[in-house]
């Protein structure tokens, strides 16, 4: 036999017309199931339509306006960081791109590496052979000392930023964690 | 009692101080709305510092996207709305929700701190929140929030239909499934009351 028809008028129209609730008490006489579901129905509705409204504890918006005054802070404070990283990323970016597009790290590389060859050789010559150097090549010197030194820096802040800015996250978000 | 909160002129000025970026207006639509959001949420999570939690990220996320509010949009409804997506949200991380009945009374200890209610009224209370919750664990997610929503906040199977952004035929369906596992519910409750009676009379025989 096809119940669901009948589950449906139990359980979704509570408003049958009269032909349908004889038909639906035909079917109670041979249906126990049916007849429970009814029941069961009937009773499970009366309890959700009678339950109460559950309120939260008293000072809900007083809790909410200073909690919102907390999280806007916070989002401020992450705004800031977000944008230190952004501004300290795009200059490392910047550097690395100027350094590969104009060819620069292979004539950087073949400059330091003839250094370190020249240095090594001065070096074991002598202290006094740095002035030969320099005297030599000044102009790759200097290039090479601030350029390489200012993409290592600008590397360096990068890393210790991003360093910085989880490590501030972590702190946030255990203080947070702590608070609730 | 049941909340079907309507805007009132004055709820309407307040909505319309808030969306003018009036946060004093937006605390007092918190005020005027917070029983009805934490019903919700309560009914959906069973627990009464969950729900606290879940009322207040829900003004939250209300107050920070109040410029998407559309006004020709009932307000109450939009703000149950997004209860109502975050606490399915909540109920999928934990995929099984657990209703400590020794929690709710607990919970219902702080609640009622408040020296209004009488002993009686209490446990009357207790009782009846114990029953709901325990009807509606179980359910999925969004079969509960259709259920919740339809029930305790009283809204039409359109305005479910929107609140949860899915069809009407989908709501129809999820309350039909909802409704039958309610009844089975009480169905298998009542057979356990009988089956642990009789063991009770066997053992006293």
């Amino acid at each position: 036999m096809n119940h669901y028809p009948y589950k449906n008028w139990i359980l979704n129209h509570p408003e049958l017309t009269k032909k349908q609730k004889q038909e639906l008490l035909d079917h109670f006489r041979i249906c126990t199931n049916c007849q429970n579901l009814q029941l069961a129905w009937q009773e499970s509705e009366k309890i959700l339509k009678s339950a109460i409204l559950v309120s939260p504890v008293a000072g809900f918006p007083e809790r909410w306006a200073a909690s919102a005054k907390k999280r806007m802070e916070r989002e401020n404070s992450r705004q800031i960081r977000r944008t230190l990283f952004g501004v300290f990323t795009l200059m490392a970016a910047g550097t690395t791109l100027y350094i590969v597009q104009n060819n620069l790290l292979v004539i950087w590389l073949v400059t330091a590496l003839n250094l370190v060859s020249s240095l090594i050789i001065i070096l074991s010559k002598g202290i006094t052979g740095i002035s030969e150097l320099f005297y030599k090549e000044p102009t790759a010197a200097i290039y090479l000392g601030v350029l390489f030194f200012g993409a290592a820096t600008a590397f360096l802040s990068a890393f210790v930023f991003a360093l910085w800015n989880l490590l501030t996250k972590e702190k946030v978000m255990h203080e947070h964690s702590v608070q609730d | 009692m049941k909340a079907k909160p309507q805007v009132s002129p004055s709820e309407a000025d307040c909505l319309q101080r808030a969306l003018n970026g009036d946060e004093q207006a937006f605390t007092e639509l918190v005020d005027l709305y917070q029983t009805p959001v934490h019903n919700l949420c309560y009914r959906m999570l069973g627990n009464l510092q969950e729900a606290e939690d879940a009322a207040q990220e829900t003004f939250w996320r209300a107050y920070r996207n109040l410029q998407r509010y559309d006004p020709n949009r009932s307000f109450p409804t939009w703000l149950l709305s997004i209860a109502a997506h975050y606490c399915i949200d909540q109920q999928r991380r934990r995929r099984l929700p657990v209703i400590e009945l020794d929690e709710i009374f607990e919970d219902m200890e702080d609640i009622t701190a408040d020296p209004g209610p009488t002993p009686e009224k209490i446990i009357t209370e207790n009782e009846d929140i114990q029953v709901v919750q325990k009807q509606l664990a179980g359910l999925n997610p969004v079969d509960k929030a259709v259920l919740v929503l339809r029930y305790f906040q009283e809204m039409s199977e359109d305005e479910i239909c929107k609140a949860l952004s899915i069809s009407k035929s989908a709501v129809k369906s999820r309350l039909h499934r909802a409704r039958l596992h309610l009844a089975n519910q009480m169905m298998n409750n009542k057979f356990n009351m009988i089956s642990e009676g009789r063991y009770h009379e066997s053992l006293s025989i």
